[in-house]
């Protein structure tokens, strides 16, 4: 297990150059074993560069950053550094042999792995990113870009990193498959306790995945925490020119009606639990309705959508013809 | 005046591989469809469903294997009319990194005029234009590998524009882009369409995005799945998911209620739309069928 703790760290472009940029501000952030982080901002807000610093592409201009509280200049931490797995942006762009299997085994080559063994991790990250078998043999550059993207994914993978770090994976992938990487690369998390650090700029995929959220502006760390803190602070989000996810922008518009809703929410699942909850708890249950039919139209629906309690059964009363079981 | 922009007729086309996987698997399997001027169509599809394929045939960069393409009536199949093929369709492709050239801004979309051979003054006019278009008439002189991945996809839609299309073709142009960026490119691929009555063909992954066109195409394993409305394609939950997609996170959680018996509309696209809906349901203000 490997922990990175960055310390009022800054990086800056070109420097000593008219093109000096500062692209990260004094950022200081401890990224603990098996947690999976999400780092959101716009582009040009940081987020790539903050990343190139957790495998030792960048050294920070000012500030520190230490693997397991080794300095990133040391000796011990460069051997730390090599189970960091970066997965760059648009990594289909590095993909370079002649057949999807020997792209793949190319980091585990001088690692003094066996042919089976290799083989055997080979077959394990082509399954964690969702291709089966036949691509193996194939060429990398035969292959449309979605696929080219999960084989560079692998290609990391296959290198069992203790941390992964990922940059827009899902940029270009279509949703079901992104999800499917995505989702793989939870169980790696809960199952192998690898430490996941994501950028991206979906609070979708954040609000599914994510337990922690750092987001970025300007360089600066704008706000940061769970995903439901971070949500619910629309003011910090919208002025780093980010949104809430979609349910969690209907379940305020839900709360300014509703007060008893949970705009904290963020996925679909807890959407419709919480919706079942609130509907339940209008009194409304399940019921099945037998009498009153007072527009006499067909009824086809199963629950009452009116919520009708028992001490107001006779001023909602009129609405009850609004389910029906038996007819 | 040709009506159809795009019209293909029973299109395929297989990659000839340098792998040996083709000839045989087809990248495109007898699409026929057609595309009215003026219409603002998204074409969504899982990884290798053949997007990509079809946005190169429309743009001639690649002929029919079987079937014909015609652009304005234009067979893409016929080399004499290659140049105006491209002219009516302007492609704008995922990464602007591959198609920006200029060594600045101005220059970048500069570069297709300059080659239609138009007069200097016409020239500027056009970048000019193309540039307030988009919204980048600030950045004329900034060398394009400077500006972040939103503004470089603005550079590279205003070179297309430059060259005054009937038809924009974004390759997911705006997969790379940040939210923000996203919205921007959105509301100005609606612009045009509204306001210059450009056609767009918009490939996308993103069903927010393809819930905002006229018309939405399901491409899967290089046939079309699904055609229709963004309400009727998107409401076709389980068909949607076999072509390895879903629908927007509303229409899905509306999908969810539905399918444990809760009466509320199908199709729902929009967080506000979706937010009445549940009210009236949660309220009893009325039922959930009202919502039109």
């Amino acid at each position: 297990m490997l922990s990175i703790h960055l310390e009022n760290l800054s990086y800056c472009y070109q420097r000593g150059t008219p093109f000096e940029k500062a692209a990260l501000r004094d950022i200081t952030l401890r990224i603990e074993p098996g947690t999976f982080l999400g780092i959101a901002g716009r582009s040009g807000s940081g987020k790539t560069t903050l990343l190139r610093h957790l495998n030792g592409l960048l050294r920070p201009t000012s500030g520190r950053i230490a693997f397991d509280g080794l300095p990133v200049d040391t000796h011990g931490a460069r051997a730390l550094i090599r189970r960091v797995g970066l997965v760059f942006q648009r990594p289909e762009d590095q993909l370079f042999e002649e057949t999807v299997y020997k792209d793949i085994a190319f980091g585990l080559s001088g690692t003094g792995l066996g042919p089976e063994e290799t083989a055997d991790r080979v077959r394990e990250a082509l399954n964690a990113v969702g291709l089966g078998e036949e691509f193996l043999e194939r060429s990398p550059f035969g292959l449309s870009g979605g696929q080219k993207r999960r084989v560079a994914i692998a290609g990391v993978l296959v290198m069992n990193p203790a941390v992964l770090v990922l940059d827009e994976p899902a940029a270009g992938l279509d949703p079901v498959g992104c999800r499917e990487i995505l989702d793989h690369i939870g169980r790696l998390r809960r199952d192998r306790g690898v430490t996941v650090v994501l950028a991206t700029h979906d609070m979708e995929e954040i609000a599914r995945y994510a337990g922690k959220v750092v987001v970025l502006k300007g360089g600066n760390i704008a706000v940061e925490g769970t995903p439901r803190e971070v949500f619910t602070d629309v003011d910090a989000l919208e002025s780093a020119g980010l949104e809430p996810p979609r349910i969690t922008r209907l379940m305020m518009r839900l709360k300014d009606a509703l007060p008893e809703i949970d705009d904290g929410i963020s996925t679909v699942e807890e959407a419709a639990e919480e919706i079942k909850k609130v509907y339940r708890g209008k009194g409304c249950g399940w019921r099945r309705h037998d009498t009153r039919h007072a527009h006499g139209q067909i009824c086809s629906r199963q629950f009452d959508s009116s919520p009708v309690g028992p001490e107001d059964e006779d001023t909602a009363g009129g609405r009850l013809y609004d389910a029906c079981i038996s007819c | 005046m040709v009506r159809k922009v795009v019209e293909t007729h029973g299109v395929e086309f297989s990659y000839v591989g340098c792998d040996g996987s083709g000839p045989g698997t087809k990248a495109l399997d007898e699409i026929s469809l057609s595309i009215e001027k003026g219409e603002f169509v998204a074409v969504v599809g899982g990884n290798g469903s053949g997007k990509t394929t079809f946005a190169r045939m429309v743009n001639a960069l690649l002929e029919p294997t079987a079937g014909a393409v015609l652009i304005n009536g234009i067979d893409t199949k016929d080399k004499e009319c290659l140049w105006g093929v491209r002219r009516v369709a302007g492609m704008v492709f995922q990464d602007p990194d591959s198609q920006i050239v200029g060594t600045t801004v101005e220059e970048d979309v500069a570069f297709g005029p300059e080659n239609l051979g138009l007069a200097p003054e016409e020239i500027r006019r056009r970048v000019r234009d193309a540039l307030l278009s988009v919204g980048m008439e600030d950045h004329g002189g900034t060398p394009p590998h400077l500006l972040s991945g939103g503004l470089k996809q603005r550079v590279s839609i205003a070179g297309v524009l430059a060259m005054k299309p009937a038809c924009l073709i974004l390759d997911e142009a705006t997969a790379l882009q940040d939210p923000l960026a996203r919205k921007d490119i959105m509301d100005l691929l609606r612009r045009l369409n509204r306001e210059e009555g450009i056609t767009i063909i918009h490939i996308t992954h993103d069903m927010e995005e393809a819930a905002l066109a006229d018309r939405v195409i399901v491409l899967d394993t290089g046939k079309v799945a699904l055609e229709g409305k963004p309400h009727e394609v998107f409401s076709q939950v389980s068909r949607l998911r076999e072509s390895g997609l879903h629908g927007p996170c509303v229409t899905e959680l509306f999908e969810v209620l539905r399918g444990e018996g809760f009466h509320l509309p199908a199709g729902v696209l929009d967080v506000n739309e979706a937010a009445a809906a549940l009210v009236r349901m949660l309220t009893g203000q009325g039922h959930a069928l009202d919502t039109p």
